[in-house]
C-alpha cells in the first residue's frame, strides 16, 4: 500500500485543493482513508474484489463530485455515505443473479481467524467467537448489517451513522438494537 | 417507571454510550433491580467487542492507481445531476408531457380529417408536387423571368434606398414553391395564385416577351447557332436555326456596349448589321472571347470570327441556315 505522503491539511482543506485542481492533494485524500472505505466495503460484500471495485468507485465519485460537497458533513461520513450506497448496488445486483454470500475458508480474513486455533484457549475461544461473528455477519438483513459496520467497526457514532445512511438519529438507534437482537439470534442457533 | 419490554434500544444506545445524562439514570436505575436486563447488557457489550475486533481488510499497494485508472477510463458512478430545477419538477414536467403528446394527436387526428382533405383539394395543394409545372411551361418560364428581373432590380437599386416590397412576386413565388403554406394562409395563397394565373399572357405574348427578355445565359439551354464565320465582306456568318434569337443576342451585346441594330432588310431578314463604337469595337471581341463568355459563345456556336486587329466598326451578321 502506497504510504500516505506526509499532510497536515485537514480533509476540508485537502477538498477544497481538489476544486482547484490539485491532484496531488486527492492523492492525499485516497491514501488516507483508503483502508476505512475498504474495509467498510469488504464488511459489507465479504468479497476483496467487490469491495475495491466498490471503495476506488467511491473514491472516483467523490471526486466527480466535489462541487457537489457543502461541508455540512465530516468528509468521512460523506465517504462512508457512498460506500454503503455502492455497496448496496453491488449485493442487490448479486442477489438477483442468485449469489450467496458466505465468508470462505479460503479468504484470507477468514483464514486469519480460523488461524488462531493454536492459540491459548481464552484467545481461542475469543477467536472462535469472533469468526462465528463474521459468519452470522453475512446471514443478517443489509440494513442491519451496515448499521453493525459502522457502529461497532467504524466506531461511528449515531449521529454521523444517521447522515450517511440519510435516516433519523432514533430510526438509527432502534435499528442498532435490533440488528443486534438478530445477530444474538443468530449466535444461539449454532 | 421503565419496563424491560420498551428498553432494549436504550440498552443498546447505554453500550454505546450514546443516552442522554437524563435517560442514562433512568436505564441505570432499571438495571439495579432487573437481573435479565443486566444479562442483556452485559451480552450487548460481548457482542459490541466482537464485532469491533472483527479483522480489518486491507486494501492492495495498487489501491491508489486503480483509482486513477478507473477515473482515466470514465469508470465508476456517474455525475449526478445538480440541484433539480423547477423544470424537472413532476409538477411541470407530467403537465408539459400530456399537453405535447395532446398536441401530436390533435394534429394527427386533424390531418386524417376528411375535411382537411377537402380543403387540400380545394385549394389545390394536396397534390401540390404533381401540379408543379413543367420547367418550360409558359406560366413557369415567366415566373421565372419576373424573379430574374426582380433580382436584377434588387441588384441594380441605389444603396441606401430601400427595395420596393416584392408583393407580386411574393404571391407569384408562393405558387412555385414545392412546401405547402400553413393552413391558415392557403386561402390567401390560392388567392395570390389565381391573381397570378390572370397575368399570364396569352401564349403569343409570352413568346414575344420571352425573346424581350431573354438573357444571354438563356440561351445555354437551348443552343440556336451551330457556326459562326466571317466571309470576305467581313460579315459574321452564323449558323442558326432561330434567326430572331441570334438578332436578339447579338443586339443585345451591341446595345450593352453602346452599338445599337444599324439595319435589317425587314423582320425576317437572315442578314442585319450592329454598329459598335470604334472604341468598343475591341471590347465586343474580347467579350466574346474571354473565358467567362466560352460557354455562353460555345452555347451561341460563336466561334473567333472576328481578326484579333481588324478595326471593324460595323459588324454584319448574317444567319444562315445550318448544313444539313
Amino acid at each position: 500500500m502506497e504510504r500516505v505522503p506526509p499532510s497536515e491539511d485537514t480533509d476540508a482543506e485537502l477538498l477544497g485543493r481538489c476544486r482547484l485542481g490539485d491532484e496531488e492533494a486527492f492523492d492525499v485524500l485516497v491514501l488516507r482513508h483508503q483502508q476505512r472505505a475498504f474495509n467498510v466495503a469488504f464488511q459489507l460484500l465479504r468479497d476483496h474484489e467487490d469491495a475495491r471495485e466498490v471503495a476506488q468507485d467511491a473514491f472516483v465519485g467523490i471526486y466527480r463530485n466535489l462541487d457537489r460537497f457543502r461541508g455540512e458533513c465530516e468528509f468521512t461520513t460523506w465517504l462512508h455515505q457512498i460506500v454503503v450506497n455502492l455497496a448496496r448496488n453491488k449485493y442487490r445486483w448479486w442477489k438477483r443473479r442468485g449469489r450467496q454470500q458466505a465468508v470462505s475458508l479460503d479468504d484470507p480474513q477468514a483464514a486469519q481467524v480460523a488461524g488462531t486455533t493454536a492459540l491459548p484457549d481464552a484467545q481461542a475461544i475469543k477467536a472462535e467467537f469472533v469468526q462465528r461473528l463474521t459468519e452470522k455477519m453475512t446471514e443478517l438483513p443489509e440494513e442491519f448489517r451496515e448499521v453493525l459496520v459502522l457502529r461497532n467497526v467504524e466506531d461511528m457514532s449515531y449521529q454521523q451513522i444517521a447522515v450517511a445512511l440519510q435516516c433519523p438519529v432514533g430510526t438509527i438507534k432502534s435499528r442498532i438494537a435490533r440488528a443486534r437482537d438478530a445477530l444474538r439470534e443468530q449466535m444461539n442457533h449454532d | 417507571m421503565t419496563d424491560c419490554r420498551n428498553i432494549e434500544a436504550d440498552l443498546s444506545a447505554l453500550v454505546d454510550g450514546e443516552l442522554t445524562v437524563g435517560r442514562r439514570t433512568e436505564v441505570e436505575a432499571h438495571l439495579a433491580g432487573c437481573a435479565l436486563c443486566r444479562a442483556r447488557v452485559v451480552a450487548l457489550r460481548e457482542l459490541a467487542a466482537g464485532l469491533a475486533v472483527m479483522p480489518k481488510a486491507q486494501p492492495a499497494p495498487e489501491f491508489l492507481a486503480g483509482v486513477r485508472q478507473r477515473m482515466l477510463e470514465g469508470k465508476g458512478p456517474r455525475v449526478e445531476r445538480p440541484e433539480k430545477s423547477v423544470w424537472h419538477s413532476p409538477w411541470v414536467l407530467w403537465p408539459v408531457r400530456l399537453a405535447a403528446a395532446t398536441a401530436v394527436f390533435v394534429g394527427v387526428a386533424v390531418l386524417l380529417t376528411p375535411a382537411y382533405k377537402a380543403l387540400l383539394r380545394a385549394t389545390g395543394h394536396a397534390t401540390i408536387a404533381k401540379a408543379q409545372p413543367p420547367a418550360e411551361s409558359a406560366p413557369a418560364l415567366q415566373l421565372a423571368e419576373k424573379q430574374a428581373e426582380a433580382k436584377t432590380a434588387d441588384r441594380i437599386q441605389p444603396a441606401g434606398q430601400p427595395a420596393a416590397a416584392p408583393a407580386a412576386p411574393v404571391a407569384a413565388n408562393k405558387r412555385a414553391e414545392p412546401a405547402p403554406p400553413p393552413i391558415a394562409s392557403i386561402a390567401a395563397a390560392n388567392s395570390a395564385a389565381m391573381d397570378a394565373d390572370r397575368a399570364v399572357p396569352a401564349p403569343a405574348e409570352m413568346a414575344e416577351a420571352r425573346r424581350a427578355v431573354v438573357p444571354l445565359e438563356r440561351a445555354k439551354a437551348a443552343p440556336v447557332v451551330s457556326q459562326l464565320n466571317r466571309d470576305v465582306s467581313g460579315a459574321i456568318i452564323v449558323e442558326s436555326a432561330d434567326a430572331d434569337r441570334v438578332r436578339t443576342n447579338a443586339t443585345q451585346l451591341a446595345v450593352a456596349l453602346g452599338g445599337r441594330l444599324v439595319s435589317a432588310a425587314d423582320e425576317r431578314s437572315d442578314r442585319f448589321q450592329v454598329a459598335i463604337p470604334a472604341q468598343n469595337v475591341e471590347t465586343f471581341r474580347r467579350r466574346l472571347l474571354r473565358p467567362e463568355m466560352e460557354k455562353d459563345r460555345g452555347a451561341l456556336g460563336f466561334t473567333d470570327g472576328l481578326a484579333t486587329n481588324e478595326p471593324v466598326s460595323v459588324l454584319e451578321i448574317r444567319v444562315v441556315a445550318p448544313a444539313k
